[in-house]
């Protein structure tokens, strides 16, 4: 070491102290990284439970209890989800914490043991921001920057929709009733929605409407469909006193089809109490609704005189089908005359007091009036739901609602509403005030409640554009068309039997017997009988089968047809040799049972279910006893509970319920009820 | 016999740590010059340097901040990529987990955002520094040139990190920046093809801005640093030689000499060399530099470390190429550029950005005067420093107003409404 | 410590001058206005949506005997005897005595059988539906 370089050359002391300063300045920056990582909000809530935990479980359960600690998480790579959400609700499958606080506590009903947590997670149903760890980022409530915020469970149904895709979701009954709303009110017809494919609503075709309806009432249905009948289906489409004006001229025009001649018919004749009694008699309050009271399958006849001339009514009861092909109408056996009552019953009855006479058809000349007329039609996409040869129909004029719920929300038109900016928002106001959004828009006004729109946005919300693992997505599928040929095919075409009933799924739901295995439930000639007379098997139900005034032969070859195609082979082979000892089981079992609290045997018992006094000579044994057993797999939802029926108690039921209102003859024959 | 044991043992370790460190803890002045000297990582250091090169108003640091903050963005770059999955929609999950589930995750990504926009700006600053100052006067002109090609590598880097989190920010940003490459004229889609790997955002641009921002643009960058740090070294920091007075303030003043070093002796530097400088104006680098220099790395690293407990690095919803946002902006750094293109596509696009880089590329060419040098703001620059500055703050303020005052459909927005 | 702390924390200790893009959480929001449409037609049930939905399988399954307001007074109460109870009359009910009566039938708890048992026909979450709902019929209209 040279003597040279002793001289020692040190750095000042103010830069120590700034080194101290910034040193220390270092570890308390440290520190407080190291805190925000160790005192984490899950870690705190983690401990909170470990708390909790001693005071919910005794010492014994607390050792069998797996310890908690560290994140925890769902991974559904089938979803490319990761939901982290158990890492704080920490009781959600254990029935211990049904009464814990929140976040603890145990997930509320059944539904963890219908969705496993392991296959469904969290964020499928619930939303938000499953990765998160913390109450705010979770997205509890919205977020910036977090698409799906967790759902309030007022709209939680929205999230069932998306793998539960029949239009009966189970308990989901504002799904539901949203999806039953877009079936009544047809919104597919304009706008294609994905899980309603291949359905179809249909107006009345319009060809020949010039000699169907008066000026006066296409005016008022024009300018406000509900306000001539609330129950309307058709939306109001806001037109001007000017598009009004061109477009009845345009429709008042369409006269394709000439009525049946009615000149034969003396109109001063017509008995207007005949027609009441045959009112009543071919039960059209099925279908038809009048004074509020009545079915919707068909139009409400409350105000009928106001809108349709007389020829065209009658032409129209004596063969609909003539005058228009796709109504699912029936078309009875009745005579001129009578139809000429029932007409005459039916313009005196539901009309109005100031309701004018009839004006004669009158044609439209004016080309203009007529093209202006025919541009509205096609501008308002009323061939979407209303048939007429002389326009094509262009297909859905709506755009289409596939993955309607994965739009932008901050992109869709709010118009002048104040709210938050949703895609459940926009598609609420849409479906309530489609005029308001802030453009012309072409889509009538459709009168909802604020509720049912809720819940039609609700509906329309669980279409999302993401793709399900098939395994998850609940679907039922369509109906396969069901259009038998031959004699009987004609008869079901004349006496529309698919506007009520279904056969395979495809038909109608105003009655609640599918036909699928009609010939094994009833008897041959108790087929005929009924269909020839049709009474009523069950009291309390208001729609009954209409009576036809059917032929003979045509009853023969439907009973037939349905005991020989339709038929359940699980039904079929029973054996009917019940001993009397069966039959006093049976007996003693019917009243154990308690079922005349909804049967009616002779005057005694309910009227919930069908009266029994006749079974034997109505219903076959296979079906009986089959019925008793699983009655929920033959008709969910029925009311006929399942008493968990052992072979033996049904048997014993069925030979008891054979035995009754048998003729002697067929007593004495016995077993066999055929 | 237990004392031999001993002694001999001490003599091994002794020596195992004279395998690793060939000197000890240097206790005195020339032991501290050798080890300047001889250490790989510290003789990017002379072993005494100017007095002036202390004075924070020369240098602000600014390039030595620069580094620490390329150091800052390596390290906390590799941890990141330990959890980083350069494929879609995985990218995107993987930012989430550092947020909610990684150990110090967030605090790791928010150092690297913020360091990386912190160095767009710092190299920013160091350019218009050295501008200002001169320094890029002979024999320093092609170290300027290499400063330069480091901002645009800087840019580079920062940009093509910008993708990575793969969420509408990322990829709107990105979307933007590459169209303003698509404007050039012949070359512009072929530029952008190549760029994204096809025609549009994918996970082929993914992949390829991984590649560049983890691997060839680091490794260009480490390159480039080391030669651009190499010649200050060589030609040793300008203005030494004009600011030659001595002091009184220093503790300990080095001894006269007139020993030239060795080493510098084997470049062939035409001027500033060592014998030029008063020793008396020397002091030692270690430990006079060398302290200031972890002084300015401690202040960085806590500053880092504040910002990013304090502010979260944004992270948007995840990407979706039928989602456009309105506006979508360029990484601020393109901002002014954008503002540009608002006004001409050809002129912000290609034009202006062509010019500018070839501008900056040819001052120390151009501007060849030896006088000024060494000082900031020297009255006989004046002509270069009022060119360069005015440009410089017409570019500050395009990028101020695309950043903050360019709302939807890039109308005027006042930030504060 | 919440996101929400640390803001206040970091908006406390670092003043800074930017008021740009610093949230500090979402601004007041504008209304919901399908939430609010289920909300008010809740409210107008008097019901939980727990218990409306049982009320919904009530008017399915029971209400032909025991009435659409559980009065008793159902179209087929008159047939039966003993007749439905007014269930309107109970301010309080045993949950568990009820969910027996309507999986196992009116039989298992001692009474008359005419109340059938729904156990297998209804899932258990229907059950607990119904039995919310049974609970909530004696509570008052606010």
């Amino acid at each position: 070491m040279g003597v040279a370089v002793e001289v020692r050359n040190t750095a000042p002391p103010r830069l120590h102290l700034v080194f101290a300063g910034l040193g220390l300045a270092f570890l308390v920056i440290f520190s407080w990284v190291l805190f925000h990582e160790g005192a984490a909000e899950w870690r705190t809530t983690q401990a909170r439970f470990r708390r909790l935990e001693t005071t919910v479980k005794n010492p014994h359960q607390l050792a069998q209890a797996a310890g908690v600690g560290g994140l925890r998480q769902i991974w559904l790579p089938d979803l490319g989800r990761v939901d982290r959400c158990e890492t704080c609700h920490l009781g959600i499958d254990d029935p211990a914490f049904a009464r814990a606080p929140a976040p603890f506590a145990a997930h509320p009903g059944t539904w963890l043991s219908t969705h496993p947590t392991d296959r469904f997670g969290c964020t499928p149903c619930h939303d938000g921001q499953g990765q998160a760890t913390d109450y705010a980022t979770v997205a509890h409530q919205p977020q910036p920057f977090v698409t799906r915020p967790m759902r309030p469970l007022e709209t939680i149904e929205a999230n069932c929709g998306v793998c539960h895709r029949a239009l009966d979701p189970p308990d989901a009954p504002r799904l539901a009733e949203g999806r039953r709303l877009i079936v009544e009110s047809g919104c597919f017809s304009c706008h294609e929605i994905p899980g309603f494919e291949g359905m179809t609503f249909r107006g009345p075709s319009l060809d020949s409407i010039g000699y169907k309806v008066r000026p006066a009432w296409l005016t008022s249905w024009l300018k406000d469909p509900k306000g001539y009948l609330p129950q309307s289906k058709m939306g109001n489409f806001r037109l001007s006193s000017d598009e009004i004006g061109s477009l009845q001229g345009f429709l008042l025009s369409q006269r394709a089809q000439v009525p049946l001649d009615s000149t034969g018919v003396d109109w001063k004749k017509a008995d207007t109490a005949n027609g009441r009694a045959l009112f009543g008699e071919l039960r059209c309050v099925s279908c038809h609704a009048v004074n509020g009271r009545g079915g919707t399958a068909g139009p409400e006849l409350t105000r009928i005189g106001d809108k349709v001339r007389r020829d065209w009514l009658f032409s129209y009861l004596k063969d609909p089908h003539r005058v228009q092909a796709d109504t699912p109408m029936l078309q009875y056996r009745l005579s001129d005359p009578q139809w000429r009552d029932v007409t005459a019953f039916l313009l005196e009855q539901y009309s109005s007091a100031d309701t004018g006479a009839e004006p004669p058809p009158v044609t439209y000349q004016d080309a203009r009036v007529l093209a202006a007329g025919r541009a509205v039609f096609e501008r308002r996409g009323c061939p979407s739901c209303h048939r007429l040869a002389a326009i094509k129909d262009a297909g859905r004029i709506g755009p289409s609602l596939a993955g309607i719920a994965d739009r932008d929300p901050d992109e869709l038109p709010y118009g002048t509403n104040v709210v938050r900016h949703t895609t459940d928002n926009y598609i609420f106001l849409k479906v309530l005030l489609p005029d308001t959004l802030g453009q012309t828009s072409t889509m009538p006004t459709f009168a909802f409640t604020p509720a049912d729109a809720a819940k039609i946005a609700l509906a329309l919300a669980s279409i999302r554009k993401t793709d399900l693992p098939a395994s998850y997505v609940l679907r039922r599928p369509a109906p396969v068309p069901y259009r038998p040929g031959g004699k009987f095919g004609e008869l079901v075409a004349r006496y529309r039997c698919l506007s009520c009933h279904t056969v395979g799924g495809f038909g109608g739901d105003l009655s609640t017997v599918p036909l699928d295995r009609i010939g094994s439930q009833l008897q041959r000639d108790y087929l005929v009988k009924y269909l020839l007379n049709p009474g009523a098997v069950r009291v309390s139900v208001e729609a009954r089968m209409p009576v036809f005034h059917m032929l003979p032969d045509e009853a023969k070859t439907i009973a037939d047809y349905f005991s020989m195609v339709f038929l359940d082979d699980g039904v079929e082979q029973y054996d009917t040799r019940f001993t009397a000892e069966e039959a006093r089981r049976g007996q003693e079992l019917y009243g154990q049972l308690g079922c005349q609290a909804c049967h009616q045997l002779g005057t005694k018992g309910g009227y919930v279910g069908p009266e029994l006094s006749e079974t034997g000579a109505r219903l076959r044994p296979g079906w009986i006893a089959a019925w008793l057993s699983k009655p929920q797999i033959y008709k969910p939802g029925t009311l006929q509970p399942d008493y968990g029926l052992s072979g033996a108690d049904a048997r014993a039921l069925t030979a008891y319920l054979t035995s009754l209102g048998r003729s002697p003859a067929a007593k004495a024959r016995g077993g066999n009820a055929q | 016999m237990s004392q031999t044991i001993g002694s001999r043992t001490l003599t091994w370790l002794d020596g195992a740590r004279r395998s690793v460190c060939r000197i000890g803890w240097p206790a005195t002045d020339k032991d501290r010059a050798a080890a300047m000297i001889s250490s790989l990582f510290l003789h990017i250091h002379p072993a005494r340097v100017s007095r002036h090169v202390l004075k924070p108003t020369y240098t602000f640091a600014l390039g030595l901040i620069s580094g620490i903050l390329f150091i800052v963005l390596a390290v906390t770059g590799l941890a990141l990529m330990l959890y980083y999955v350069p494929y879609p929609p995985e990218a995107y999950r993987s930012m989430k987990d550092l947020q909610f589930v990684v150990t110090f995750g967030i605090v790791l990504r928010n150092i690297h955002r913020w360091s990386a926009h912190a160095m767009v700006g710092v190299v920013f600053l160091h350019m218009c520094r050295v501008f200002w100052t001169g320094s890029y006067k002979p024999p320093r002109e092609f170290n300027w040139v290499i400063g330069v090609v480091l901002l645009l590598l800087t840019l580079g880097l920062s940009f093509t990190g910008y993708l990575l989190p793969w969420d509408q920010l990322a990829f709107w940003a990105i979307t933007v920046g590459t169209n303003i490459a698509a404007y050039a004229p012949v070359v512009g889609d072929q530029v952008k093809f190549l760029l994204l790997g096809g025609h549009m955002i994918g996970p082929m641009t993914l992949l390829r801005f991984y590649v560049l921002h983890c691997v060839m643009l680091p490794l260009a960058m480490l390159l480039l640093i080391s030669l651009h740090v190499w010649r200050v070294r060589k030609d040793g920091l300008s203005g030494a030689e004009i600011h030659a007075s001595p002091t009184e303030e220093l503790a300990g003043a080095f001894p006269a000499s007139t020993k030239t070093y060795g080493l510098m002796a084997i470049g062939k530097r035409p001027r500033a060399s060592v014998e030029a400088r008063d020793p008396n104006d020397e002091v030692f680098a270690w430990p006079h530099l060398l302290y200031r220099e972890l002084l300015v790395a401690l202040a960085v690293i806590i500053v880092l470390h504040i910002v990013s407990l304090v502010f979260m690095a944004p992270l948007e919803e995840i990407a979706d190429p039928t989602r456009t946002p309105n506006p979508a902006k360029a990484p601020w750094y393109f901002l002014g550029l954008q503002e540009l293109v608002h006004y001409s596509a050809l002129m912000g696009g290609v034009i202006v950005p062509t010019l500018l880089v070839l501008a900056l590329l040819a001052v120390p060419y151009v501007d060849r005067g030896a006088a000024g040098s060494g000082r900031w703001f020297a009255p006989e620059r004046k002509m270069a420093n009022t060119i360069f500055t005015s440009l410089a703050a017409v570019f500050v303020v395009l990028t101020i107003v695309g950043t903050l005052f360019r709302g939807a459909n890039w109308a005027w927005v006042w930030p504060w409404k | 410590m919440t996101n929400r702390t640390w803001h206040a924390v970091a908006v406390a200790v670092v003043a800074l001058a930017s008021t740009v893009g610093c949230r500090t959480g979402p601004p007041s929001q504008p209304g919901d206005p399908m939430l609010n449409a289920i909300r008010a037609e809740e409210r107008e049930g008097n019901l939980t949506y727990v218990e409306s939905q049982g009320r919904r399988l009530f008017l399915h399954y029971c209400a032909t005997c025991h009435g659409d307001d559980a009065r008793g007074d159902g179209q087929n109460a008159s047939n039966l005897s003993p007749a439905p109870p007014d269930m309107t009359a109970r301010t309080s009910q045993d949950p568990a005595l009820i969910r027996r009566v309507i999986a196992e039938g009116s039989a298992a708890v001692g009474r008359s059988p005419l109340s059938p048992p729904w156990g297998r026909s209804l899932s258990q979450q229907q059950i607990d539906y119904l039995v919310a709902y049974c609970q909530s019929i004696g509570r008052k209209k606010p």
